[in-house]
């Protein structure tokens, strides 16, 4: 087993390097300059040439993009134009609000999507049922924001039975979370929904009610761990929207995550933040997706047995 | 009557939104202690169909059952309900499925599969230990290593997967084995041993056999009765002495042993029926086989053929009228 | 002769398709909003003049609630937000459309070379594709926006090329299902040349798939518009854009709720509507989608 995750984790590197180099091409081939910006406009010609000069920022783009490259390899992800401070530190203060902010929120989806999706499929048409397909496309068609908003609105501002923002307690982070799940929730309802009535289909369903299983037993431990598997990868390709999501739940929330790193970053046109901000959250994605494989592999025999 | 398993004038249908499929329409079928019949016919012909209605494990929404009664030992199938159907289905009625590939499941141990039988029913295997000793046994029965139960399907070959599937079915050593094509879609090599297999244990554990196939000469090897199924209907039923010995069939049987090859003749072509079974939302008038009939005469289009008895053997066809005055 | 033929085939398709699509009632609400929304945003300078209703400030009028005057209200600027919201159905709609296709374009013409050529081509473009679409889709864009620039045009540049990864995936397999059938193995037997497939046979029977994963997709931007609005990262102030003008309002949503209200409720509407209208033509192209 650990071969496989070993050979996963290696599959990573070249992707990774990829996206850097992807994410380098888009915010360097554009001439901004960041001399310029940390100088401010009032520096004369020569001061900026000079920054130009140190930061290395007249060489070549390939050049520049091995250079940066070795650094991410020291963690060293370059001098925030901003603050003048290394940018990793800056990122890895606001990491963990986010980290947690998306482990919570995929978390609440998967345990309220796909135990109902299952419901909804075994009591497929009925009125519980309709009501769950019309509750998800009407969740699908609400911005994030305005749903955290009117969450907001109702839950702090007019009952005042939790917090609106800012980080302190585990309450602060129930509608944020919130805001994020319940979307992803709607979705996973309908991929398991969807997924599950596939699987009750097949030969061995019927097989299993041919041996006299009883219904319950015939979803729990025939149906299920079948099932569990096309709903694993559809989590993980959610968990980038969600990711995504944060920029935006952490700006309606007011939390110190890495989305607000990056809109201020943005702001500044901070060119190294945005980079690393972005790089950080790519990874991040990666190793979701790397935990999914090996539940996978975990999961399904065929898979575990090529790496025994 | 005094047979185990009696089905009478059973009616099944497929019902869609705006499209009603007629399966079943009205089978009279009887299958006795230790006896073994072959239900033969077309694909599309309802045989499957009639296997599913036994365990009542038609298709939720669509397959009904609309007339007819199935009596299994005094027992009112039709009108047991589901609690009392699963105490039914694995322990004394069992089923085989034609695809080995496809009915076993991929996430569990075949030891899990076979073991989940004898568990679920009230069996004289309690305790872990005789669970587990049952489950090799069985195993072994079926020609099968105990020693790779904790295997997954797909680690066994088609052929091997087919036993597992029969020891899963004779588990809980049942009265009656329901085998819907159990060696179609096995290799031709493969399809003989698992035959003989299955006659042996079946011998061995004295059980009765609905075997269902398309294939007369798999039921020229091990059946004792054979019925002969048409659009839905039993067109022909008789002893393996009234199939194999006797030369008076119904057109469409003998369309049937037309269409296999044979090595001693080889002057002549094959023999095939011409034609389609008929469309099930839209079965023609009168011998639902009058489109196809070589014998095609005029009563035939309009009055569907009553039974006419000869022994014990029994044809639908307006052709065995004048023979029976004789 | 032969063509008239082919010609009756196309119409009673279309027929059928229009068939199953009418007897799905939300879909047809959908259509109608829709309708009404895009009809809304053409005739928007006749329903409320720009300049001086939905950008002109009037202190003296603020925070009013909804009144027969100003059905909306009015917001912190003393702007009517009825003539607010109706001139921002052209930001979204824009959005929605204008992005959907040209990342469609893309994206089929990027699938659809990944589909035909296959191999170490496709296995390129492919690998490629799937890294991209590790990065999150707003980050994508996001960094593509602080590339290019503020502004409309550079908005829509980024949403659009954000787009094109989703899209070159959907094509492909599309594409690749379609060439895998047997029905193009006979054509090809048959000696029918390769353009003749691809258009004849290929293209007609991807279309319906690719349409729908299209509209599906415009609700996605419209959302994905308003939330880079929202943030600050999109169309900016005075702009009447939904998104921008929930943003302004949230100071002031304690008391006056109604001012984040209608124009969020006005992105639901209209995502909703395109998502019924998917939903339907889904259905209505392909009736083995359904059970």
């Amino acid at each position: 087993m650990y071969k496989y995750v070993l050979k996963r984790l290696l599959y990573i590197l070249p992707i990774l390097m990829l996206i850097i180099l992807i994410v380098f091409s888009i915010l360097n081939v554009t001439p901004g300059n960041p001399a310029r910006i940390m100088l401010g406009a009032d520096a004369s010609q020569e001061l900026v040439d000079n920054l130009n000069e140190e930061l290395g920022l007249n060489k070549p783009l390939i050049q520049r993009y091995l250079g940066y490259l070795a650094g991410v390899f020291r963690l060293d992800f370059g001098i925030s134009y901003r603050s003048q401070a290394p940018v990793f530190n800056e990122i890895l203060g606001n990491f963990p609000t986010t980290i947690r902010l998306a482990v919570f929120a995929v978390l609440t989806s998967a345990l309220i999507g796909i135990p109902l999706g299952v419901l909804s499929a075994v009591r497929r048409y009925s009125l519980m049922d309709m009501s769950f397909t019309v509750s998800a496309l009407v969740l699908a068609s609400i911005p994030n924001f305005w749903l955290g908003i009117m969450l907001m609105l109702i839950f702090s501002l007019r009952l005042g039975i939790l917090p609106s923002g800012g980080i302190g307690s585990l309450s602060h982070y129930i509608l944020p979370v919130l805001t994020m799940a319940l979307p992803s929730a709607a979705y996973i309802l309908r991929m398991t929904r969807t997924i599950m009535m596939e699987t009750m289909r097949q030969d061995y369903i019927r097989t299993a009610k041919a041996k006299g299983a009883s219904p319950a037993r015939i979803i729990f431990r025939h149906a299920l761990k079948n099932a569990l598997l096309p709903v694993l990868t559809s989590l993980g390709m959610n968990f980038a929207q969600l990711l995504g999501g944060t920029l935006i739940i952490e700006a309606v929330f007011g939390l110190p995550g890495i989305g607000s790193v990056i809109l201020k970053a943005m702001q500044m046109k901070d060119v190294p933040v945005i980079m690393a901000a972005t790089i950080f959250l790519a990874v991040l994605f990666m190793l979701i997706m790397l935990l999914i494989d090996i539940m996978y592999a975990y999961i399904d025999p065929r898979i575990k047995a090529q790496f025994k | 009557m005094g047979q185990l398993l009696n089905i009478k004038d059973l009616e099944v249908v497929y019902q869609t939104k705006n499209i009603v499929v007629e399966a079943v329409n009205g089978i009279n079928l009887s299958l006795g202690k230790k006896e073994t019949l072959g239900l033969v016919g077309e694909t599309g012909a309802g045989k499957t169909t009639m296997a599913l209605s036994i365990l009542k494990i038609l298709p939720e929404r669509t397959g009904k059952v609309i007339g007819g009664s199935i009596d299994f030992d005094g027992l009112p199938i039709l009108d047991l309900n589901e609690t009392e159907m699963r105490a039914i289905r694995g322990a004394r009625i069992s089923m085989i499925f034609q695809d080995p590939m496809t009915s076993l499941n991929p996430t569990l141990t075949v030891g899990e599969q076979v073991e989940e039988g004898i568990i679920l029913h009230d069996t004289e295997y309690k305790t872990k230990v005789e669970v587990k000793s049952r489950v090799d046994e069985i195993l072994e029965l079926v020609g099968i290593e105990p020693s790779r139960k904790k295997c997954y399907p797909h680690e066994f070959s088609g052929g091997m997967k087919q036993r597992v599937v029969i020891a899963m079915a004779l588990a809980c050593s049942p009265e009656v084995l329901i085998a819907d094509e159990p060696t179609t879609a096995l290799d031709v090599t493969i399809q003989a041993q698992v035959l003989s297999m299955m006659d042996d244990l079946k011998e061995k554990l004295g059980m009765s056999m609905l075997l269902i196939t398309h294939d007369l000469g798999v039921v020229a090897k091990i059946c004792d009765y054979v019925a002969v199924m048409y659009a839905g209907e039993i067109i022909e039923y008789g002893t393996f002495e009234d199939f194999f010995i006797n030369h008076k069939h119904h057109p469409y049987t003998k369309g049937l042993f037309g269409s296999i090859p044979n090595i001693r003749d080889r002057s002549k072509r094959l023999n095939p029926i011409e034609g389609l079974m008929p469309d099930p939302t839209n079965l023609p008038m009168g011998c639902k086989f009058h489109p196809r009939c070589k014998q095609c005469m005029e009563i035939c289009k309009v009055k569907p053929p009553q039974i006419y008895v000869n022994g014990t053997h029994r044809v639908k066809c307006h052709l065995f009228e004048k023979q029976e005055v004789e | 002769m032969k063509k008239r033929i082919a010609e009756d085939r196309n119409d009673s398709q279309l027929a059928d398709i229009w068939y199953r699509f009418q007897k799905n009632k939300p879909a047809v609400v959908g259509l109608i909003v829709i309708t009404l929304i895009i009809s809304v945003a053409l005739f928007a300078d006749v329903i409320a003049n720009y300049e001086t209703e939905a950008i002109a400030q009037y202190p003296t009028e603020r925070l009013q609630t909804m009144s027969g005057e100003h059905w909306f209200g009015t917001d912190g600027y003393g702007r009517d937000l009825f003539a607010r919201i109706v001139h921002g159905a052209r930001y979204s709609l824009t959005f929605g459309l204008v992005c959907s296709l040209i990342g469609l374009v893309g994206g089929s013409a990027i699938g659809a070379t990944a589909a035909f050529f296959g191999g170490r081509v496709d296995n390129a473009i492919m690998r490629f594709i799937d890294v991209i679409m590790s990065i999150p889709g707003i980050l994508l864009t996001l960094a593509l926006i602080a590339a290019l620039g503020f502004g409309l045009k550079n908005m829509i540049i980024a949403m659009s090329v954000s787009m094109i990864p989703g899209f070159s995936r959907i094509v492909r397999s599309q594409v690749l299902t379609i060439v895998r059938q047997e029905y193009i193995e006979a054509a090809k037997a048959c000696g029918v040349s390769n353009a003749r497939i691809i258009f004849v046979h290929v293209l007609p029977n991807a279309i319906g798939m690719i349409i729908v994963n299209a509209t599906m997709s415009i609700s996605g931007l419209i959302i994905g518009a308003a939330g880079l609005s929202f943030i600050g990262m999109g169309v900016q102030p005075p702009a009447p854009e939904w998104g921008a003008m929930v943003a302004e309002s949230t100071n002031y949503m304690r008391m006056y709720p109604h001012l984040v209200f209608f124009p969020g409720i006005s992105i639901v509407i209209t995502a909703l509507s395109f998502n019924l209208l998917g939903d339907g033509l889904a259905d209505a192209l392909d009736p083995r989608m359904k059970e």
